[in-house]
């Protein structure tokens, strides 16, 4: 079910860009302002970029285990958050920092006895850096990419209750991932775009809204 | 613009849809428990005056005040709550040491007479014993005809050595009948935890390993014949033990852990 979300995800980005792309091409024709033989581009050299970002969990370290078996489990789960700024090094090739966290709390209640509870705080906190390739496929609002990130992490899991049930882990400090998505510009400074990314950690679906500059 | 209002919306609708997995409480175990809990049995029948006196309000006492940390079994002979005595009668009867009635065991402490210090003590003795809870079962059980189906689930939280069975008893709350006592008889006295039976007949289960290891997770999928003189099935509950086996007596050394659903 989570695959089809996100391939819904994607399709609803890729779709929405050729809609606007073609809106905009539209209006643009109307108004006679697209110069002959200019090539309209989403990313350009010294472009500043800045983008904030929600997510949605693919899974966690501790999500694919059976936790139900052991009784009533409420996920107290955070929205992962992300924040990143990028300028563009060449007309292709982006860097910059991110800065992502995510928290939950599991809690797990015995069916045969309230006062057994368990559980785990879960807590990843990552701040790096990012380089990215942007694919110029001709269209100004569409601005696909892929790259890597690498920065200091943490990943933290601290056990509560009266039985040993969950492990504790800390793992760190240093993190990689990568990640591919789209840039969707709505105007030339505001716009929206949907990312993937996979780290051994922490693999999730974010998608926010981006402003640029220059 | 309307078209990426209706795609957000599908795509909102997938993943709203992931979260609806509802388990199946017949089949899917919810209920492995961490904690131990206690195993206890008494014997007892309603035409016994002292069962009324002494072992009847002595287990009821039990039941309120260790529900969270026992499991238990109300072994009747013929009486009018059991039309027979069931098959796996005699084994509990001569384990635990039973000249008469009432009678009383917890774990494999055997031939207690049943009162309010007795439970108490055996009780916080077993489980200030147990603190460190070995393994678990949990328990989803369903009733088609005169069929109960219980599904079971072992989960190993330590390594364990010897054979280890799982025991499945089938259980009858709240079953209104006349008790005797020495004194005078109690009028619709209210009976719990009364045994109707277990899986393959017999006291002390089925092996389900010699030895595990910590994190092992065993599925068990057993039937019970509902006997006829079950009062009412929406009453019925199962109980389930984990004996540490002696292998050469066929006869439990040590409750493991036990559950109750």
């Amino acid at each position: 079910m989570r695959i089809k979300g996100i391939l819904l995800i994607l399709l609803c980005c890729f779709f929405t860009a050729g809609e606007l792309s073609a809106d905009v091409e539209k209006k643009k024709r109307r108004k006679k302002k697209k110069k002959k033989g200019q090539q309209e581009t989403a990313f350009h050299q010294g472009q500043i970029g800045f983008q904030a970002a929600g997510g949605f969990l693919l899974k966690t370290d501790y999500s694919s285990t059976d936790y139900p078996l052991f009784g009533t489990t409420e996920y107290d789960r955070g929205f992962p958050i992300y924040f990143r700024g990028e300028y563009g090094i060449t007309d292709f090739l982006s860097a910059g920092l991110y800065f992502g966290m995510f928290k939950e709390k599991v809690t797990i209640t015995d069916v045969t006895n309230p006062s057994n509870i368990n559980g785990f705080d879960h807590s990843f906190k990552s701040i790096g850096l990012r380089a990215a390739y942007h694919q110029n496929i001709g269209l100004a609002l569409l601005d696909p990419y892929a790259g890597f990130a690498v920065g200091i992490t943490t990943v933290k899991v601290t056990p509560f209750g009266t039985e040993n049930l969950i492990t504790p882990m800390e793992k760190g400090p240093l993190g990689f991932s990568i990640y591919a998505g789209a840039n969707v510009c709505f105007t030339p400074n505001i716009g929206v775009f949907v990312e993937g990314g996979y780290s051994r950690w922490l693999p999730m679906i974010s998608a926010g809204v981006q402003f640029k500059f220059l | 613009m309307k078209k990426l209002l209706v795609l957000s919306m599908i795509t909102l609708f997938a993943f709203t849809g992931c979260k609806k997995e509802t388990p199946d409480p017949g089949t899917e175990v919810s209920s492995v428990s961490t904690d131990y809990k206690a195993f206890a049995v008494e014997f007892t029948a309603t035409w016994c005056p002292y069962c009324g006196t002494y072992g009847f309000p002595a287990f009821e006492n039990m039941l309120e005040n260790h529900k969270y940390k026992i499991t238990a079994l109300s072994i009747h002979p013929d009486d009018d709550i059991v039309d027979d005595a069931y098959p796996a009668q005699d084994e509990f009867e001569d384990f635990y040491d039973c000249g008469g009635y009432p009678s009383a065991g917890v774990n494999v402490s055997v031939g207690g007479y049943p009162s309010d210090n007795y439970f108490n003590g055996q009780i916080n003795t077993a489980t200030n014993a147990n603190t460190a809870t070995k393994a678990g079962v949990g328990i989803a059980s369903s009733v088609s005809g005169n069929t109960m189906t219980v599904n079971t689930k072992t989960v190993f939280f330590a390594d364990v050595a010897g054979k280890i069975n799982l025991a499945v008893y089938l259980v009858e709350d709240n079953i209104i009948n006349d008790q005797n006592t020495t004194s005078t008889t109690i009028i619709d006295a209210e009976h719990d935890n009364v045994f109707r039976g277990s899986a393959g007949n017999t006291a002390w289960g089925s092996t389900i390993t010699t030895g595990a290891t910590k994190g092992t997770k065993l599925d068990g999928i057993y039937t019970i014949a509902i006997p006829a003189d079950v009062r009412n099935k929406a009453n019925l509950h199962v109980v389930a033990v984990l004996f540490v086996m002696n292998p050469t007596t066929g006869k439990p050394t040590a409750v493991l852990n036990s559950n109750a659903l």
